[in-house]
């Protein structure tokens, strides 16, 4: 029951920083000179549906209490973070360091997606070692 | 562990530990604390070391000379790249330059650009007279051998683009000649040009709004050399006492003024952290070693139990240290990589906060700087664990057991 509402918790608690993030708290760049959006902005878009998926996968976690489908929720929640983390590398952000984006946007977004996939790559593994001792038990 | 019929004594240490999680959970998260500070600490210094050092090592000229109220300016774009634009008399070329003392002089030109296509913010242009230059031309020369045309530029590291690229800048294409290597300086958001493409981009931005240049000769700065036998500080008294101290409408900054200035800082912060460093190095282990020796007190049967079953001294000290060790490895490791994890990214921005320059440590430094931090916040659980292993290692296992009973 404690892993279920931690892991759920903290893929909700993760998703949703990663999808308000970027709009409301970090704030990337304003749109430049001529009305256009900067790149930041796509990453930020992406960034909403990566953080929206690995809230769903928490809530999820919280109504599934079978180990096994816990483990597969885990090992996805591990692969939306991974998501999260590269998107500003596969999508981009605007050309300087000192612009709003690269300074605190895309550090602050490392920083959640590493804790995540790395909170979720220990889950993983000890649902998986919990699971293996179980069968060994059983059989 | 679960797959073997027995248990050996490094399962009995993890075991151990698993049996009290708050308390094992509460020494490793202060572990943590304590290296997390430790290395995140020495690597904010480490990193405003080598920032400072590479500034002495760019900034090439001993003397510079900029219009009178722009001192601050200059160190602005210098240490921390804040775009300006100002102009000054290019008639003081020549006058510097017979200045006793003074081995070569040559102008620059800043001009902040305005919203450029490329940045979506201003960035700093630096003109250079190519001829008579010794400041930029010697670090440029590895990034960009030969002139600059006009319509070339060499871009700091921390602007994005390839050689090849086009930046647009007042509407003007430029292309990316070269890039320079990170430095954490000012000029890392700066942008290089010859001095006929400076003085463009400087009628560009008079045009745009800006302040215009006075006249098409304009310059914002010189840079001097001083000559062998001479030094900074005496041809900065040189030429004040000629033209006149400030009246003359410049204002004469020596180099290592600026260096001094930032050094000087740097130097009270690592300070502050050396000590605060020391300070939870220390507490860490005075906690742990009394939190070591309650735990031990309570584990007097425990032991004797075990010394009875033929467990030797040697053994029961080992679990002592298995147990401690393990507190640290996890406090360590965790505290270690959360601050590596915080800290790397934010590069730019503790920069910004700092106001200096600011350059992260190389792969071979930074394994170095780790491995240190890691070894020293290690240490901790093992020294504080030294006197209950020494205490262990005394005891008698009749009365270990029977202690306590009524």
């Amino acid at each position: 029951m404690f892993n279920r509402f931690i892991s759920g918790a903290g893929a909700i608690t993760a998703g949703l920083a990663l999808s308000l993030g970027p709009r409301y708290v970090f704030r990337l760049c304003s749109p430049a000179p001529d009305g256009g959006w900067m790149i930041c902005h796509w990453t930020g878009q992406a960034e909403i549906g990566a953080g929206l998926l690995l809230a769903l996968l928490g809530v999820l976690m919280l109504m599934f209490s079978s180990k096994q489908t816990r483990l597969g929720l885990s090992a996805a929640a591990f692969f939306t973070a991974l998501l999260a983390l590269l998107l500003p590398v596969l999508i981009g952000g605007c050309p300087m360091e000192t612009m709003a984006c690269r300074r605190v946007v895309f550090p602050a977004l490392t920083v959640i997606s590493v804790l995540t996939l790395t909170g979720f790559a220990f889950n993983s593994f000890y649902l998986l070692g919990g699971r293996g001792r179980k069968e060994v038990v059983d059989g | 562990m679960a797959d073997r019929p027995y248990l050996t004594f490094s399962d009995l240490a993890l075991c151990n530990l698993k049996r009290r999680p708050f308390r094992a959970a509460g020494l490793i998260l202060l572990v943590a604390l304590m290296s997390f500070v430790l290395f995140g600490g020495s690597l904010i210094a480490y990193s405003l070391f080598n920032g400072t050092d590479a500034l002495g090592k760019r900034l090439g000229a001993d003397i510079l000379i900029v219009p009178k109220g722009y001192d601050q300016k200059v160190e602005g774009i210098l240490l921390r790249g804040e775009p300006g634009t100002f102009y000054m008399d290019a008639a003081w070329l020549d006058k510097i330059a017979a200045v006793e003392g003074v081995r070569a002089v040559s102008p620059q030109l800043f001009v902040a650009s305005l919203n450029a296509s490329c940045c979506a913010m201003p960035v700093q242009l630096i003109g250079f007279e190519q001829k008579t230059d010794f400041v930029i031309e010697p670090w440029l020369k590895t990034a960009h051998p030969g002139g600059l045309a006009d319509e070339d530029i060499i871009v700091g590291g921390a602007i994005a683009g390839k050689v090849g690229d086009t930046i647009k800048f007042f509407d003007r294409d430029y292309r990316i000649a070269a890039k320079m290597e990170r430095t954490g300086t000012g000029f890392d958001a700066s942008v290089f040009m010859n001095m006929t493409a400076a003085k463009t981009a400087a009628a560009d931005y008079g045009a745009a709004g800006g302040t215009p240049p006075p006249d098409a000769a304009a310059i914002s700065s010189l840079m001097v050399m001083v000559d062998e036998g001479y030094t900074p500080s005496g041809v900065t008294g040189r030429i004040n006492s000629e033209f006149g101290y400030g009246g003359s409408g410049i204002v004469v900054v020596a180099a290592k003024t600026i260096i001094n200035s930032v050094s000087g800082g740097l130097r009270a912060i690592v300070a502050f952290a050396g000590a605060l460093d020391a300070l939870l190095w220390v507490l860490s282990l005075l906690v742990l070693s009394v939190v070591f020796s309650v735990v031990l007190n309570e584990r007097k049967r425990e032991f004797g139990i075990l010394r009875s079953l033929g467990a030797t001294r040697r053994r029961l000290v080992s679990i002592v240290f298995l147990e401690s060790g393990l507190v640290s490895l996890a406090g360590s490791t965790a505290g270690v990589f959360l601050a590596a994890l915080l800290i790397l990214p934010f590069r730019a921005y503790i920069q910004d906060i700092a106001g200096m320059p600011y350059m992260q440590p190389s792969p071979g430094q930074f394994a170095g700087l780790t491995a240190a931090s890691l070894l020293l916040a290690f240490a901790v659980g093992p020294l504080a664990s030294l006197f209950s292993a020494g205490k262990i290692s005394r005891g008698d296992a009749y009365a270990a057991i029977r202690e306590g009973e009524a």
